[in-house]
């Protein structure tokens, strides 16, 4: 037991489950015969508005300064906890729970749930013991202004989103005006009309400022307040923002293998009678990519449109349509093109006319003559040297690496930091305003609250015990460890994400970590193991 | 017995959590230690466990390429497999340590981890370190 430390703990009267798998008595009796623990009371639905002011009133009537939750799981309760705490006068942080329900009372009989309940009080009041109240900063103000950079849709639609919530913008681009995604970029005409309805709302909105034919050379500064270095016509203009939109153009072109440019293809009617194929990109849109996209659906329909006189085959493994764009496949069929689903990369033979021989999957080997041979490709050209600048890395496909595929997907390792996964699959315009959406609500939720939380659970270094051997430096997703004046670790705590990762893989043990430190985990597990031995 | 079940805050603590919803039953020696990632755990406090009498000690993490933190789940498994070469060279069987990979929604492969966990006890029997009455 530290010194001066008392601990209260709170028994939910809803921990046991509706069936009460155990005697909640019994359970305080025995919590209350520790001697690390001030008081133990049972209360009636913690989570509950009454439960919560009976929770706030015992931890001032008892005066302790720290407390144990035994309750169901702390998963979406905890930000209620951290309430109660606040309005009891102690830290925010300063709580442990036990998981009596979920990891006991659902899951175990009735005489074993009863000591595993005991186990578990046990586990947390250890572990509230060996607590340290951690830096925490709840209020740290962030700069309300959003650096978007990009000069594409995606670029265009997070401006807008971000504009549109009354947040400054400043829309960073490489070129004097926005560069328009092609046509069969579209599902269909309604849409694209809407999106350049958006692009041309965006250029008049006050709330925008166009940095035009402008290169972003630096970044510096912690997440709220970021810097950046904008070049433009040799000047260096500063930028400063509480967030940064990565949104590089996506250019989707279709490369022309044998015969008329794309165009004359797309310009007239020169193909009639003639056989244009169109392939998938082999490079372009990942590796080995087999699959008719949509786009290339659409820009066959194009084509097809065009010269009504002339034959359309898209070759491919398999069909990528996704969701509404399903439509776009049955109407191609209705417009007589010509989907042939082949097993490898065709051969090409001879110049315009030329063979291809293809592997059919159910007619088996064939040559078909096509007049004019087009392969889709996409590419962000502007994304490696963003990625450089804001240290945010590609995956394998060359797009951003974000921090999870479904509930962070444009949150990147750099805290403040949003990037639109533009290359991700076969995009759609609708698919590049999706991702854009997504990222400038990240950044809306960071700029509107206009403060973020800075702290709590997270690692620090102790000087006296580094050997600045580099491996936290290394280690971190985030970037959040650098060497210090001293020649010594230090853990930037605005970018530290309290993953722990430096903390396991440190070599010296230099690294202390608020919330899970080894020993707390250590007691945690020689409570749990007591009477084993 | 006594197993120790290092779990990460994110996938494996919910299914963990989404088991106790769906009522699944496993064996009550089976005591969870919440980490903020699998990469806090070092290979110190899994050897530490054993020596205290832990039976097996199991980690489960995000799954791969899905991690909350990345990487966090790979570098556990790292630290893990490194662990298990050292309870083998001393005697003490490296399959009483295993790590897993989760999703949050895998509540049945939480049973699973868990009823495996308690079955390789069963066979290995006891952890020989640990004295009992």
């Amino acid at each position: 037991m530290t010194d001066e430390t008392s601990i209260g703990v709170l028994i939910c009267s809803w921990a046991g489950g509706k069936d009460g798998a155990f005697d909640l008595q019994a359970l305080k009796d025995h919590a209350a015969r520790s001697p690390l623990v001030t008081f133990v009371a049972i209360v009636d639905r913690i989570c509950s508005s009454s439960g919560q002011s009976e929770a706030v009133e015992l931890l001032k009537r008892h005066k302790v300064d720290r407390f144990v939750v035994a309750a169901c799981s702390p998963g979406s309760k905890e930000p209620l906890y951290r309430r109660i705490s606040s309005l009891a006068g102690l830290h925010p942080l300063g709580f442990e729970s036990a998981n009596l329900r979920e990891q006991c009372a659902y899951v175990h009989d009735s005489p074993h749930a009863a000591e595993k309940a005991k186990v578990l009080i046990d586990m947390a009041i250890a572990k509230a013991d060996l607590w340290v109240p951690p830096p925490y900063e709840d209020e740290l103000p962030v700069t309300r202004r959003a650096a978007i950079i990009g000069d594409g849709l995606a670029a265009g639609i997070a401006a807008y989103e971000l504009a549109m919530q009354g947040i400054d913008v400043d829309l960073i681009m490489r070129s004097e005006g926005f560069e328009w995604p092609a046509d069969y970029l579209f599902e269909n005409r309604v849409a694209q009309h809407r999106a350049e309805q958006t692009m041309m709302a965006l250029a008049i909105h006050p709330r925008v400022n166009l940095v035009q034919a402008a290169e972003v050379v630096g970044f510096d500064g912690v997440p709220g307040s970021f810097g950046l270095m904008v070049e433009r016509y040799g000047d260096i203009l500063p930028i400063k923002c509480g967030a940064v939109v990565l949104a590089p153009h996506l250019e989707v072109k279709f490369k022309v293998l044998r015969g008329t440019q794309v165009g004359a293809l797309l310009s007239s009617d020169l193909q009639d009678g003639k056989r244009v194929v169109i392939l998938p990109g082999a490079t372009g849109s990942g590796v080995g990519c087999n699959c008719v996209s949509a786009r290339a659906v659409r820009f066959a329909q194009t084509v097809k449109e065009r010269s009504r006189d002339s034959q359309v085959m898209l070759m491919g493994r398999e069909m990528r349509a996704l969701g509404s764009c399903e439509s776009i496949y049955e109407e191609a069929q209705r417009q007589g093109i010509i989907f042939t689903r082949i097993e490898q990369v065709p051969v090409l033979e001879g110049e315009s006319p030329c063979t291809l021989k293809v592997m059919d999957a159910s007619l088996g080997e064939l040559a078909v003559k096509a007049d004019t041979v087009v392969m889709e490709t996409s590419d962000a050209p502007q994304l490696p040297s963003l990625s450089r600048l804001f240290g945010v890395p590609m995956d394998q496909k060359g797009d951003f690496l974000t921090l999870e595929t479904r509930l962070r997907s444009t949150e990147t390792m750099q805290r403040g930091v949003f990037a639109c996964r533009v290359r991700m699959g076969n995009m759609m315009a609708e698919d590049l305003m999706l991702e854009a959406k997504s990222a400038a609500s990240f950044a809306a939720e960071l700029l509107t609250k206009g403060t973020m939380e800075v702290g709590g659970a997270v690692a620090e270094v102790e000087p006296e015990k580094c050997s600045a051997c580099l491996a936290c430096v290394r280690i971190c997703p985030y970037g959040a460890p650098v060497i210090g004046e001293a020649g010594k670790a230090q853990i930037v705590m605005q970018k530290c994400q309290g993953c722990g990762i430096c903390v396991g893989l440190c070599p010296s043990k230099a690294i202390a970590m608020y919330g899970s430190s080894d020993a707390q985990l250590r007691a945690q597990a020689s409570v749990a193991l007591q009477g084993v031995r | 017995m006594r197993i120790i079940g290092y779990i990460c805050d994110h996938a494996a603590y919910s299914a963990a959590d989404l088991a106790g919803q769906s009522g699944l039953r496993y064996s009550s020696d089976v005591v969870l230690i919440r980490l903020p990632c699998a990469g806090r755990l070092d290979i110190i406090q899994v050897l530490k466990a054993f020596r205290d009498g832990a039976d097996a000690v199991f980690v489960a993490g995000c799954l791969e390429k899905n991690c909350h933190h990345v990487y966090g789940n790979i570098e556990a498994r790292k630290r893990m497999e490194q662990a298990k070469g050292i309870l083998d060279a001393i005697g003490l069987n490296g399959k009483r340590l295993e790590m897993f990979n989760l999703a949050s929604n895998q509540d049945f492969k939480f049973k699973e981890i868990v009823d495996m966990m308690v079955k390789r006890v069963e066979e290995l029997g006891r952890n020989p370190l640990a004295v009992r009455a």
